[in-house]
């Protein structure tokens, strides 16, 4: 049943690009940043205790704001 | 099939691109500038920027980034791609590719659209991409410390007051264009003020209701702008409240001077962080919007490709095609400023060596690509109604009906009547000589809009386009005010240990009052000119961003230079060599045209000998002082300007002789090789 193999071809390459498309938009916006963070201290550094949402937004902001931060 | 794409790309480009270069006498639709862009960009990005990161710059995605190897969670901390990509848009994002190329247009929209895509595909996007690579080889050092440490101390100092010098104008410049957009609108003024608390608002949400839920307070924050634009054509229509927001340009500008100084001592998230978030949002969805509308209504451009002014004897302002249209797009086809982000915070996310062409150059496409729809819609207005808006009246015969007459003799035809009208749809009293871009734009983009979404709907999408220059502008200004108050306080830290500790509320205060003054000088100054001041300001900023584009490219050149890659120095050196020739050219001529309205110190003396016989007008020669003593300033300004470029490029020069001859020469200083232990990165 090729017809049904198009449509499930097809199908794939559509949730790909979705997928694609939020990784792209929650990434982006920073929607993800803390997910990311708390994902990358279990794979790179399982022994540190990660910090809460609060505290990781209050560190993010103090880091994103030093030095020159806004342009033309 | 990578080939075949890329052919069919280069195919569609270049048919797009002679389509608009080759149309004369009929009008040309936006959908082809549009692709053209489109085209470049992808062509820019796949190939030439592909083939510097493997040739010139040899990113390794093996080679461990500083974000990796001195990852301390705090500042340096390796982070996914399209996140790092997020941040660094948002903070090259700002303004100055809304206001360029609207006032670009008046040369047509040949000129500005070439050089907007070749200059970034060229030069921007590359000088981002090559200064982000640089410092992240360099543990993320600053543009300044690399200048001090590639260039020498001449360079380091270039670029420590080049920068304080060009935030200084770019704020002035900046506060003037929302001035002028509030000026007597109390519409306009109301949604403006609307915006700090409704930011504030958003950041204790940020901060203290549902800490880092960064969607839901961006979601509410945008809901409540939107009913602020509402909002602010119910108190236009109030005849009391109407009242407390109709201010003319002095008012305003003593308003935004104290907004700015109360703005950079309050901490960041209670105004500056969440009015950022807000305002990459707006852009983001605006712009996507506007190509949406472009391709959906696929409008006719009504300027020329060329106009008359091209001689140099415009009104919005003076100075012949070249190399004003250079200076004048300024940060949306190559800016300086972006140098001094992609060195610093930038490379401490970077993960790996393999993100930085889409950090470094895709993130400076978008920004060109903003300048790009800025530039369509200044050109779908009437060309006749585009120069009554953004031309001073004092530049068109000092009335409305002169000006509409000496534009109709120009062949830009335009009456009262239909400015009258225009005016009305909009919900402003006036639409002459709103100089500055702002309301231009406003109303380029609420035709735009209101063809798709309604023609009843005029008023409310210009004053929602005000409203969203308005917010990147005060962004900005807080922002640049910010930074300038930490330089200050440096710098006075030298003097008095006190002083420099950032914060010790005394130094504080006393460092951001020094910097208020400093752009609150010139902004006001810029409000009381009877030419409106953009005129003098724009160029000045524009030297001064392509200066620091200079310094960042001589850095990136000399680098080549010292670490073998000679035969490569072209991509950073020609880009480097076309703006030296079109900054030093204007800076001359601002310098020293004998014409008044070109050379500043020529129009100090034209206006002292007018003064002295009695030739001016009773509002002119009250302020004809103030206005001569400002123009000597700003040749002043404009002198050291082109000194510190000249000294940058001569220092890169020899560090270019002594590398041919064989001299020794203080190594670079690239952090040694380390292998990355992410497993996979380079795909992730």
């Amino acid at each position: 049943m090729p017809d049904r193999l198009i449509v499930e071809a097809i199908g794939r390459a559509l949730a790909g690009f979705g997928a694609r498309l939020r990784d792209i938009v929650t990434g982006a916006s920073g929607l993800s940043a803390y997910e990311q963070y708390l994902a990358h201290l279990r794979a790179h550094h399982p022994e540190v205790q990660p910090m809460s949402r609060e505290e990781f937004f209050r560190n993010d902001l103090t880091a994103r704001w030093e030095g020159v931060r806004k342009c033309c | 099939m990578q080939k075949l794409i890329g052919i069919a790309l280069a195919v569609i480009g270049a048919i797009a691109v002679s389509g608009i270069a080759l149309n004369r006498g009929e009008p040309i639709n936006a959908l082809w500038i549009l692709t053209a862009a489109v085209c470049l960009y992808t062509i820019g990005y796949r190939f030439y920027a592909a083939w510097i990161t493997a040739r010139v710059l040899s990113t390794d995605a093996s080679r461990a980034t500083p974000a990796e190897r001195l990852d301390n969670g705090r500042d340096f901390v390796p982070t996914p791609r399209w996140v790092v990509f997020g941040h660094h848009f948002a903070a090259i994002a700002g303004p100055g590719p809304l206001i360029g190329p609207t006032l670009a247009a008046q040369f047509g929209y040949l000129p500005g659209t070439l050089w907007i895509l070749t200059g970034s595909v060229l030069g921007g996007c590359v000088q981002d991409m090559v200064i982000l690579f640089l410092s992240t080889r360099r543990n993320g050092r600053s543009l300044g410390q690399m200048a001090r440490e590639e260039l020498g101390p001449i360079g380091g100092f270039a670029a420590l007051f080049g920068t304080l010098a060009i935030m200084i104008i770019l704020i002035a410049v900046l506060g003037l264009v929302v001035v002028n957009a509030m000026k007597h609108s109390p519409w306009a003024s109301a949604t403006v003020f609307a915006t700090i608390p409704i930011a504030m608002l958003i950041g204790f949400y940020m901060r203290g209701i549902r800490p880092g839920r960064v969607l839901e307070g961006s979601a509410i924050g945008i809901a409540l702008l939107l009913f602020a634009v509402v909002g602010g054509g119910w108190v236009d229509h109030h005849p009391v409240l109407r009242t407390w927001f109709d201010h003319d340009g002095p008012a305003l500008a003593w308003f935004v001077m104290g907004y700015g100084f109360v703005a950079a001592i309050l901490p960041v998230w209670m105004l500056l962080a969440p009015r950022d978030y807000l305002s990459t949002f707006l852009k983001l969805g605006t712009v996507v919007l506007l190509a949406i509308a472009i391709v959906v209504m696929q409008p006719e451009l009504k300027m020329p490709a060329l106009t008359r002014f091209i001689d140099g004897t415009g009104p919005i302002f003076s100075g012949k095609l070249f190399p004003f249209v250079f200076i004048t797009i300024a940060c949306g086809a190559i800016s300086g400023f972006h140098s001094l982000i992609a060195s610093g915070t930038t490379p401490k996310l970077i993960r790996t060596e393999a993100d930085v062409r889409l950090v470094g150059y895709g993130s400076m496409m978008l920004e060109s690509f903003v300048a790009i729809m800025a530039m369509i819609a200044a050109t779908l207005l009437d060309p006749g109604v585009y120069f009554a808006i953004n031309s001073s009246l004092a530049a068109l015969g000092g009335s409305p009906d002169a000006a509409v007459a000496t534009l109709t003799s120009w062949g830009f035809p335009v009456t009262t009547g239909q400015m009258q009208t225009l005016a009305n749809e909009v919900g402003e009293a006036t639409l002459f000589a709103r100089t500055g871009g702002a309301p231009s734009l406003a109303v380029g983009m609420a035709s735009i809009f209101s063809s798709v979404f309604g023609a009843r709907l005029l008023a409310i999408w210009y004053h929602f386009a005000i409203m969203f220059e308005a917010v990147f502008i005060l962004t900005t200004l807080d922002a640049g005010t910010r930074v300038g108050r930490f330089m200050v306080q440096d710098a006075l830290g030298q003097l008095w240990e006190p002083l420099g500790r950032t914060s010790w509320y005394p130094s504080v205060i006393l460092a951001s009052a020094l910097v208020v003054t400093g752009w609150g000088y010139f902004l006001y100054v810029g409000v009381i000119d009877p030419y409106g001041g953009i005129n003098i300001l724009w160029p000045l900023f524009g030297i001064a961003n392509q200066m620091l584009a200079g310094i960042a490219l001589a850095i990136a050149t000399a680098i080549f230079l010292k670490t073998g890659r000679a035969r490569y120095c072209w991509v950073t050196g020609l880009p480097l060599a076309w703006l030296a020739v079109v900054t030093t050219t204007a800076a001359w001529q601002k310098l020293f045209s004998l014409d008044p309205k070109i050379g500043f110190l020529a129009g100090a003396t034209d206006l002292a000998e007018k003064l002295a016989a009695g030739a001016l007008a009773m509002d002119k020669a009250a302020v004809a002082g103030k206005l001569m003593i400002n123009l000597r300033i700003d040749a002043a300004l404009t002198a050291f300007f082109l000194l510190v470029l000249w000294a940058v490029i001569l220092d890169m020069l020899r560090i270019g002789w002594r590398a041919y001859r064989g001299e020794p020469l203080a190594s670079a200083a690239e952090a040694p090789y380390q292998r990355t232990q992410y497993a996979g990165v380079a795909n992730a």
